[in-house]
């Protein structure tokens, strides 16, 4: 593989090294607004007690069981479906390609509400894993159904059997929640995609699998970006190509699944971020994964929190990412429609 | 010798063509001849398809006119141009489970009304296509199942069953082996001389060009470099200012028209980086 | 006539006889032949109950078969289907709209609500996908984000609705031909049936639609008022459907891949798509009365296998 690290001049290397770090940088800012974003004012300086010295005061209680473990499943959920999405359009070489639009999203939801409908099972850490059986099972499905005719895996097609399988779970999905109101209600919000009413319970079950799945993606940035030069070329510089689809299919696997079972299906995070994460560092998959984790974790943390802070409501972010989402992958389908066929 | 000098029967006069604000070419005229087998020759990238687009209306040029026996063909509907001029692309795309047969017919399109039958002329007219160009047997293959050159003369076929008295083609002869290329050469020949068809096709062989077409014409970046007869236009200079490259032209010992040898070229890759796969 | 159509009619036939008869209340084929001779207790059941669901059961299935038919031949790909115009998820908003945001017992106007949602959608990606004339591919994607959007909107209603409201929104996005009557199905009839018959007169431009721009138009196929005029009769088509049954999914892929190989003309294709998707949904409809479901939710169920049959056949492709 050529290693283009040689290659670039330096000053261009430093420059994203950069960027990276200023990107990480902002998190924690943008980390501490969101605590203070809310219906009740709580001075900015008040995290740092109820973080040391927790007094149960209402605020306390309001930081620590709401908003933190809120804003952390936020930073989470975005930085792992945005990875997924680069790891995804990287291994298939397709620019459509993100757990949302593949319908892996939709077959971990639907696998958490057969569970949730049909067995006695609530803990997050239990439920975790029929979101990873539904999310390998959804990309399986869709990636076997994009294949069929000639031509292969074409990103149409696959964006297609994605919609289909999407439209199938949707609509069983429905049909499970309507047999019984109580579990509507319960899960109405949780479907659409949501970061409230995790306790810091559930994201400290749910976030070792999320991390791992981060580090383990980064570590793999190198094999990756060589899957991503196409599985003949690939093969001719000497990599197991199978072996490696299946990591990389693995890593899309928790890295979404444990999205899913922390917040829901939330779409479009995994599609847009790496596309911005391209146009900012060129078309090198290790840095478009580097830079790809923040700029999500910070994509739905800002959305969230901006939304509250802006209009008040508490919108799911399923909803705002699909809202904000759908205009930039139309304006993307406009722009680019021809290199998809 | 005088050559007859046939009446133009299809004209770009001074157009300009370009997609998305780039233009492909500026201010071109040609006149492409009645009865007459014209090839039209030039390096990759420099407009040939977008030329043979725009003379079949299917590419609004951005100024100047193309003229059908002197009307403009944007004054004609779709259906009456069909009738009058067909064009195969170079590569044409259909569903993967039509037949070979189902293929053919399509071309009697224009000839249809709504909800008319299947005339006798529809049917004769589809089954000398599939003569001509030896289809018969495989008539009801799946356009799937055949090989690349097989595929290319049932498209030809389809062309053929319009009944157009012109034929635009785009590189027909790609995807066949040598026998096949002859053959097809030999095919549009005989429509010319025996059905006063009128032929432009993208060639790349200039000698097979040479042995089988009446014209030639030589497009460079976007404008005519040359056109005329084979031994006219086929110069030393007039290749290396097309083509870049070197060589020497003789007679054709087997043939009317001239023979070229190429030495070497001149550049490798052209000034503008263009992709050499793509024409 | 081709083989594979008259064996089409015939199960047709079947389902309905079954469906006619298979219920709450048993019929025997004799019950029929009293209800036609004028029993009266037989006639109001099969008159008032069971003939308008069943004729509307046919007529959806038949008009989803046929938009499948138009939106795989203008998509130029088998897995395209009258969803990625928008029209369900348009017809869920317009629903969802009317049932959560408007005072009220506002029932009735729900089949409208569907259509107008499936029209405004469709008409919204004709126009976004338009960037100097359309494209199947542009349609495509487009359709894809603009479902999207519609149903992140739709998602927001169910979100914050009063959960009665919502449950009755959700109900009819499942689909379902419970309340079928005579007024709806003539409502349907009329939307449909000269949409089918215009549709079959273009059965030759379909069959041209399928390949691509420069053949299609160097043959004298009005290639871009042809495809306005095909996405509209789509859309009615669709849009009526949507209207009389809810979103029904599946019927629309289905049909018109099921019976691809009878023949490659869209003068065979379109009555074959037509009666498939009339068996389908008559099919779902008799079973969904047999385990308590709405018919919407079991063409999926019936679907997915199907889908794995294609899958199975065309492997090797």
């Amino acid at each position: 593989m050529p290693n283009l690290d040689a290659i670039l001049p330096g000053r261009r290397r430093n420059r994203r090294a950069l960027g990276l770090v200023l990107l990480i940088a902002l998190v924690l800012p943008m980390a501490l607004w969101a605590l203070t974003v809310g219906s009740s004012q709580i001075a900015p300086g008040v995290w740092f007690d109820a973080l040391m010295h927790p007094d149960g005061s209402r605020e306390h209680i309001v930081l620590l069981d709401i908003r933190l473990p809120r804003m952390l499943a936020g930073l989470l959920v975005g930085a792992q479906l945005a990875v997924a999405g680069a790891i995804m359009q990287a291994v298939t070489a397709n620019p459509l390609a993100s757990p949302g639009l593949l319908g892996i999203n939709a077959g971990a939801a639907f696998a958490v509400v057969l569970a949730l409908a049909f067995t006695s099972i609530d803990a997050s850490g239990s439920l975790v894993w029929f979101a990873f059986g539904g999310a390998g099972v959804a990309g399986g499905c869709v990636y076997a159904l994009g294949s069929i005719g000639r031509g292969g895996a074409t990103p149409l097609k696959l964006a297609l059997a994605g919609a289909v399988l999407t439209a199938f779970l949707t609509s069983v999905t429905t049909s499970l929640l309507l047999l019984d109101q109580g579990t509507l209600d319960n899960l109405r919000l949780w479907a659409a995609g949501s970061l409230t009413g995790r306790s810091l319970s559930t994201v400290a079950e749910l976030a070792p699998y999320g991390l791992a799945g981060l580090a383990c993606a980064l570590a793999a940035a190198r094999p990756i970006m060589t899957l991503s030069l196409g599985g003949d070329l690939a093969s001719t510089v000497g990599q197991n190509v199978v072996r490696w689809r299946l990591l990389a299919g693995l890593l899309v696997v928790v890295l979404a699944g444990s999205a899913v079972a922390l917040a829901g299906p939330v779409g479009f995070v995994g599609l847009v971020v790496p596309h911005a994460a391209r146009m900012l560092v060129g078309a090198d998959y290790r840095w478009i994964m580097a830079y790809s984790a923040p700029l999500g974790a910070l994509l739905v943390l800002v959305a969230d929190t901006g939304i509250r802070w802006l209009v008040g409501i508490d919108l799911p972010v399923g909803i705002t990412m699909a809202l904000l989402g759908s205009p930039v992958f139309i304006a993307l389908a406009r722009r680019r429609s021809g290199m998809m066929r | 010798m005088t050559e007859p000098t046939s009446p133009v029967l299809l004209q770009a006069h001074d157009v300009t063509i370009g997609y998305d604000g780039r233009d492909i070419m500026n201010r071109l005229s040609i006149g492409i001849e009645r009865g007459r087998f014209t090839a039209l020759l030039g390096p990759n990238g420099c407009g040939k398809s977008t030329l043979l687009r725009a003379l079949a209306g299917l590419l609004a040029p951005r100024s100047g006119t193309i003229r059908l026996e002197g009307q403009p063909i944007a004054q004609l509907s779709r259906k009456q141009l069909a009738r009058r001029l067909s064009f195969l692309p170079q590569i044409p795309r259909a569903p993967d489970d039509i037949t070979v047969r189902d293929l053919v017919e399509q071309g009697r399109y224009p000839h249809r009304r709504p909800l008319a039958p299947w005339s006798a002329a529809d049917r004769a007219a589809c089954t000398e296509a599939l003569e001509l160009t030896h289809m018969v047997a495989l008539a009801d293959q799946p356009l799937a199942a055949l090989s690349g050159g097989q595929r290319q003369r049932a498209w030809l076929a389809m062309t053929l069953a319009q009944s157009a008295d012109i034929l635009l083609l785009d590189e027909p002869t790609t995807y066949l082996d040598m026998a096949h290329q002859l053959e097809l050469l030999a095919l549009l020949r005989r429509l010319v001389d025996e059905r006063g068809k009128t032929v432009l096709a993208v060639l790349h062989d200039i000698n097979q060009a040479g042995q089988f077409a009446d014209k030639l014409a030589l497009l460079s970046n976007g404008s005519i470099a040359g056109l005329g007869r084979p031994v006219d236009v086929v110069t030393p200079e007039i290749i290396r200012t097309v083509f870049h490259v070197d060589g020497m032209v003789l007679p054709n010992p087997m043939a009317p028209g001239p023979l070229f040898l190429p030495r070497t070229a001149l550049t490798i890759i052209d000034a503008t980086g263009e992709d050499a796969t793509r024409s | 006539m081709n083989r594979g159509l008259a064996l089409l009619i015939v199960l047709v036939v079947i389902a309905a006889a079954l469906s006619l008869s298979w219920g709450d209340n048993g019929l025997a084929p004799q019950d029929i032949v009293a209800a036609l001779r004028g029993d009266p207790i037989a006639a109001i059941i099969l008159g008032t109950v069971r003939a308008p669901r069943v004729a509307t059961a046919l007529l959806v299935g038949a008009c989803l078969g046929v938009a499948g038919a138009i939106t795989q031949a203008v998509m130029r790909n088998p897995l395209a289907e009258p969803g990625l115009l928008g029209i369900n998820s348009g017809a869920s908003l317009g629903v969802a709209l009317l049932v959560i945001g408007a005072e009220g017992a506002v029932g009735h106007l729900m089949p409208l609500a569907g259509f107008a949602g499936a029209a405004v959608a469709a008409t919204a990606i004709y126009v976004l996908a338009w960037r100097g004339g359309t494209s199947s591919i542009r349609l495509i994607l487009v359709g894809i984000g603009i479902g999207a959007a519609t149903g992140a909107v739709t998602s927001l209603l169910t979100v914050f609705g009063d959960i009665r409201d919502v449950q009755r929104a959700l109900a009819w996005m499942a689909g379902s031909i419970y309340n079928a009557d005579w007024t709806k199905l003539r409502w349907l009839a009329v939307w449909s049936l000269p949409a089918l018959a215009i549709t079959w007169c273009l059965a030759r431009d379909l069959d041209l639609s399928a390949f691509d721009d420069d053949v299609s138009g160097a043959l004298g196929l009005p290639l871009q008022a042809m495809r306005a005029a095909l996405i509209a009769l789509c859309t009615l088509l669709a849009g009526a459907s949507v209207a009389a049954a809810g979103p029904i999914s599946f019927v629309g892929l289905l049909a018109p891949q099921l019976v691809r190989g009878l023949s490659s003309r869209h003068a065979v294709r379109l009555p074959a798509a037509a009666l498939c998707g009339a068996l389908l949904l008559g099919g779902a409809d008799l079973v969904g009365r047999l385990v308590q479901l709405p018919a919407g939710l079991l063409t999926p169920v019936i679907g997915v296998p199907f889908v794995g049959l294609l899958l199975w056949r065309r492997r090797n492709d």
